[in-house]
């Protein structure tokens, strides 16, 4: 007995083979979807009730800004957003990059998010009136600034090439005053509220990724800083339910599922066999 | 001239003057000259952060290079890297980053390794997990309480029979956890505002390369 709990001990020890099981328990999961029950998380509602309740011809600006490492938790959580915000059909869309790895986001929306849900104009959209893209900026707090005092001081052209100031959504649009809402993907949540939601007291919802939730989101939330979040792929689940339109983020809660369930017995089977090894270790003696 | 623009001397005066303009903005709005001067800063403050991408392209492609040119260990990769960030600038510079050609190789191959080199962090954490979050004294047994009630937290089924692991996790970031965060926050933004304090009066000048000091 005393073999077989160190052998045990010395295979959960094994970096190499914890990884390579959990490896194969996502492969699994992800290639033979469950259809796990999931259950709508009450941020993610608040989220939606907000995005529905919005007045028609409402300004929403949404900034993406967030490397693309953490993409793979970000997106899932604005594919089905975005479609909300074009199935309503009467909302003013502005997309914007901010810092660094914003372009890599905003070919992203271009390339992929819009190819899976439609163009805007698939929902009656028309670029310039309904939606326009502008592209990304580059800098940071100083960015975020600029954008808030001078709107089309600072994007004096979008990212289809056309002059901002003549299109016709941006006749009323100067500062951040004008927008109504404000959607944040990244994660540096502290620059929007900094410079835009302390100074203009706009509404702000943060998509973010699960490890920068405490940390980055939760003090600003219950501050009353930040409005609602949505977090990760748990989220992007619960909004593509409410959405009414399943994807890829309910498809990946199934590995969600299996992976935390396999590294939860993992770490019970490791402390039994530590602690069978222990009291074997007092018999002996 | 070109002395006087790299002395250290001139790069502390300049950051004393941009400091003092920010500091002032903040209080004084509302007066359309000065915030015509401080949105026309910004813009050059932006344009310079957008050149500095050209600069990063440059220091990589000089450090690069001189590997190959000395043939030092694992030179090959280094052609490599240097063919693929020039194929790339090259292309987006040529067509634009809107290009179906573009996009592929960002979406098909910049964004998926970005996302499995970020992901490969979970798999480190989970196999450390295993082995730390074992009960060897009280402060463990306190850390694999904790990290299992998250784990179980955060699975999607569970919630769906219960609630009290959500809401114990719930609690727990609500409470302790935002209390640490938010204590977290303050230390950092003490710490900012001594930095920038200093960095604005000239003390901690480390952001200024000297050549004779071999910076």
């Amino acid at each position: 007995m005393g073999k077989k709990t160190e052998s045990v001990l010395r295979l959960l020890s094994n970096k190499p083979f914890v990884q390579g099981a959990l490896v194969l328990a996502l492969i699994f999961a992800l290639a033979n979807p469950l259809g796990l029950p999931i259950k709508i998380d009450p941020m993610s509602k608040k989220v939606y009730d907000i995005m529905e309740n919005l007045k028609p011809n409402s300004k929403i600006l949404y900034v993406a800004s967030a490397p693309t490492g953490t993409m793979g938790d970000l997106i899932p959580q604005s594919v089905p957003l975005i479609y909300h915000l074009m199935r309503r059909g009467n909302l003013k869309l502005f997309f914007i990059g901010i810092g660094e790895s914003a372009d890599h986001i905003m070919i992203y929306i271009d390339s992929e998010v819009f190819k899976r849900i439609g163009y805007p104009e698939k929902y009656g959209l028309v670029y310039g009136e309904d939606w326009v893209n502008l592209g990304y900026v580059a800098g940071r707090e100083v960015s975020y600034e600029n954008f808030a005092n001078d709107v089309q001081g600072t994007i004096l052209i979008d990212r289809e090439g056309n002059r901002v100031a003549e299109l016709p959504m941006f006749e009323d649009v100067h500062t951040m005053a004008d927008f109504d809402l404000v959607i944040y993907n990244g994660e540096k949540s502290w620059m929007p509220i900094q410079y835009w939601t302390e100074k203009f007291h706009k509404p702000l919802i943060v998509l973010t990724h699960t490890a920068m939730l405490p940390i980055d989101v939760i003090p600003w939330y219950t501050a009353g800083q930040i409005t609602a979040y949505l977090c990760g792929v748990r989220s992007g689940a619960d909004y593509e339910v409410l959405v009414d339109r399943p994807g890829g983020a309910v498809a990946a809660l199934d590995a969600l599922s299996i992976s935390h369930l396999f590294l939860i017995s993992l770490i019970l089977l490791g402390n039994i066999t530590y602690m069978v090894e222990k009291i074997e270790g007092k018999e002996a003696k | 001239m070109s002395n006087i623009l790299r002395s250290k001397e001139f790069t502390t005066v300049l950051v004393f003057i941009l400091s003092t303009l920010y500091v002032l903005h903040y209080f004084i709005q509302g007066v359309e000259p000065f915030d015509n001067l401080m949105l026309t800063i910004g813009n050059w403050a932006i344009i310079s952060s957008a050149a500095a991408a050209g600069l990063g392209l440059a220091n990589l492609s000089i450090i690069h290079v001189n590997k190959i040119r000395k043939k030092e260990s694992g030179w090959y990769w280094d052609i490599w890297m240097v063919s693929v960030m020039f194929f790339t600038f090259l292309l987006g510079s040529i067509t634009s980053s809107q290009s179906s050609a573009y996009q592929w190789i960002y979406v098909n191959v910049y964004q998926p390794l970005g996302t499995s080199i970020f992901s490969l962090a979970y798999l480190w954490m989970c196999s450390v997990a295993v082995v730390a979050f074992r009960v060897k004294n009280r402060d463990a047994a306190f850390l694999m309480l904790g990290g299992l009630l998250s784990l179980i937290g955060n699975i999607p089924m569970v919630q769906v029979y219960t609630n009290v692991f959500f809401d114990a996790k719930t609690w727990a970031l609500n409470i302790p956890v935002r209390g640490v965060g938010s204590a977290l926050r303050i230390s950092l933004a003490l710490g900012l505002v001594l930095v920038g304090i200093r960095t604005w009066l000239g003390i901690d000048t480390s952001y200024v390369a000297l050549e004779s000091e071999g910076g």
